[in-house]
């Protein structure tokens, strides 16, 4: 047994079991030559660990080891995560894990998350057709396989649906999915570790590789330049990518140009917001996945109320089934309209025409008194027929109600607005791209 | 050595024992699972200062704590601290956020709790979040961020009624073996307000002030810590 490992038993009798579990047992040690180096997951840390245990720390080692006294280094980090096996363990190369049920664990991937557990809607049905394809043939159709919407519309559950397909059909497939951001944090810590050439050989060799959310890569040239290589590896040597993010490859800010073009090598698919019938399909799906029955009335009442994503959906639901557990109270509508109380105000409360002006204001980069000021000229009147839209679709205001909202005007120019923009959208994509991204912020 | 003065250590008397539920009976046992880990791994707790969601919070730590997992508690509020208390939280089993209104609209730290929040998930941790408003009315820059602070399920702390808080405060002093009575109790009802946090505070200058002077929580007593706490 190490110095450390005697050490923390000792602390363990000495602190009270709070104090131990909270700043003793998340640290990691390392020993070498009489040096024990202890790691605290960050800098906070660290520094309470050093102003109230330090002393008790040499102390106990220096009993521990006859009076001989330890170099004890304070450091900031970590060894290994708990939760990436795909990491080298005290020296030893990681060894790929024979049992399926392992080697999906160490992919990353979450079992649940499978196309039969994928509802399908007009919303997504591009994109979980394209993902099916590649599930069954990685590496050959199309590379990469560039899927972008909003948040919570299920993007990572489609990747997470590619993976395990793609295991499904050959368990030995060295499938990784990870979010750009471990992809950064696990890059930074090999190049401390000086691991950066196993980092690099891990994702190079992979047979397909998912990364969720690149957007978030913007302005990390050293991530994207190690991204840039990873995809030509694979890329040249026939394995899959797929790639994710909150908008089309090019309006992606902050990333390199040849990230860019690249990331709109293979297909590139939209998923939209689902509509009324794909979010009652979406509960109904979830509570048998839970094992609950919910009525239709109940489905369509969430449905129709939480309208921004799947995860807020998700949310309504394990809110209704823990208030009907907690009660013992079947779930009814008067029931759903009761649980679900906070959460549905708050989502009426966001969407009034001081906040839909607001928002499109501060999109267009335009003040709110412009939308309801006389200007005619196109940089005023686009936004303010765009807000008219958005205003008529989110709330239940009358024509007449909005037209005078906007400066006073006529319900039949908030009919030309709205008629304007449903033409606009059709044949022009900057308009269609403004109106979806409002939409999505002010339902959010 | 630069001294922390951070809240992060547990107080003493925040354990589920001493909570009142009063109407906040679901919550309490959504938080109670939380900490046994036989519950959603997500929650958030929202209600105004002093509904107790501290109080919660700590409990919850302290629960998880005492047995032979680990457990942190982060208060936000706290304007000394950095987003780098982020950094590999997902060590812990379990993590609570306490008012995390205080970072919204802040672009690093809402980037930092996205990312925590995504390994957490990852490495099957748990997180408890707390804040004044429910998550669609937090002024979050970060829509993603948004999505998934709302994906577990969020419950409001409601102010507990003044029965309640008038059995808090009989409870509070009877667990301090603080002799408190009737006249004494109805005394603070009738001029405090029926606030938790207000009235623990109170209870424990009366605890100090009474050991302090050697003398029993009188309305005398009582009404001179009132007076001063006023001026």
């Amino acid at each position: 047994m190490g110095i450390w490992n005697q050490c923390a038993s000792r602390l363990k009798g000495d602190l009270t079991t709070t104090e131990y579990n909270t700043w003793i047992l998340p640290l990691q040690a390392t020993e070498e030559n009489g040096q024990l180096k202890l790691y605290a997951p960050n800098h906070f840390v660290r520094n309470w660990v050093i102003q109230h245990y330090e002393q008790r720390i040499i102390e106990v080692c220096s009993h521990l080891s006859g009076g001989k006294t330890h170099t004890i280094l304070f450091e900031i980090g970590t060894l290994q995560r708990p939760s990436d096996p795909t990491e080298t363990k005290g020296g030893n190369t990681f060894v790929p894990q024979v049992k399926s049920r392992e080697h999906r664990s160490a992919s990353n991937l979450t079992p649940e998350f499978t196309f039969d557990t994928f509802v399908e809607g007009k919303s997504n049905q591009i994109a979980r057709a394209a993902s099916i394809q590649i599930g069954t043939n990685p590496g050959t159709v199309y590379n990469p396989l560039f899927v972008y919407g909003g948040v919570g519309l299920g993007k990572t559950h489609l990747m997470h649906a590619i993976g395990n397909m793609v295991l499904d059909n050959n368990p030995s497939a060295h499938v990784a999915y990870l979010h750009s951001e471990r992809f950064v944090t696990e890059m930074v810590k090999s190049l401390q570790h000086n691991r950066i050439e196993e980092f690099k050989k891990r994702y190079r060799t992979v047979n397909t590789l998912l990364i969720d959310d690149v957007q978030f890569f913007a302005g990390k040239e050293r991530s994207q330049e190690e991204v840039f290589h990873t995809f030509n590896a694979l890329f040249e040597s026939k394995q899959q990518i797929v790639l994710s993010s909150d908008r089309f490859p090019k309006e992606v800010n902050g990333l390199e140009e040849r990230l860019k073009s690249r990331f709109g090598w293979g297909l590139t698919v939209a998923i939209e917001p689902p509509d009324l019938e794909t979010r009652v399909a979406i509960l109904q799906s979830k509570a048998i996945h839970i094992g609950i029955d919910l009525p239709e009335d109940v489905t369509f009442f969430v449905g129709r109320h939480v309208r921004s994503n799947i995860r807020d959906l998700e949310g309504a639901l394990r809110r209704l089934v823990a208030n009907s557990q907690f009660t013992g109270i079947p779930i009814n509508l008067e029931f759903a309209r009761n649980a679900l109380r906070d959460m549905l105000a708050a989502q009426d409360r966001q969407v009034t025409i001081e906040n839909i002006q607001k928002t499109v204001a501060e999109y267009y980069k335009i003040r709110s008194a412009d939308l309801t000021s006389n200007k005619r000229s196109r940089s005023i009147a686009r936004p303010r027929q765009l807000a008219m839209t958005l205003t008529k679709e989110l709330t239940k205001h009358s024509l007449p109600e909005i037209g005078s909202a906007f400066g006073g005007r006529d319900h039949t120019t908030v009919i030309h607005a709205t008629k304007k923009i449903k033409e606009l959208r059709e044949s022009d994509i900057t308009i269609e791209e403004d109106y979806k991204n409002l939409l999505r912020t002010l339902t959010v | 050595m630069h001294q922390i003065p951070l809240p992060v250590q547990l107080r003493p008397e925040a354990d589920f024992a001493a909570f009142v539920s009063g109407p906040n009976a679901e919550a309490v046992a959504a938080v109670t699972a939380w900490a046994a880990r036989s519950g959603d791994n997500f929650l958030y707790l929202f209600g105004t200062a002093g509904s107790g969601k501290t109080h919660l919070l700590q409990a919850a730590c302290r629960q998880v704590t005492q047995g032979d997992r680990s457990a942190i508690y982060v208060p936000l509020e706290h304007g000394e601290l950095a987003p780098s208390i982020l950094d590999n939280l997902e060590l812990w089993d379990l993590v609570a956020l306490d008012d995390i209104q205080a970072i919204a609209g802040d672009a690093t730290w809402e980037q930092g709790l996205f990312d925590l929040y995504n390994r957490l998930r990852e490495s099957g941790r748990c997180l408890l979040v707390s804040a004044y408003t429910p998550v669609s009315e937090l002024p979050l820059t970060l829509p993603d961020l948004r999505s998934r602070l709302g994906w577990g399920p969020g419950y409001r702390l409601l102010p507990l009624p003044e029965d309640d808080c008038e059995h808090l405060l009989k409870e509070s002093a009877k667990r301090r073996g603080l002799e408190l009575g009737p006249d004494a109790v109805a005394y603070i009802m009738r001029r405090c307000p029926r606030e938790p946090s207000y009235l623990m505070g109170l209870l424990e200058e009366i605890d100090r002030e009474s050991l302090r002077r050697k003398c029993r929580p009188t309305r005398w007593l009582i009404r001179q810590i009132i007076g001063a706490r006023k001026s």
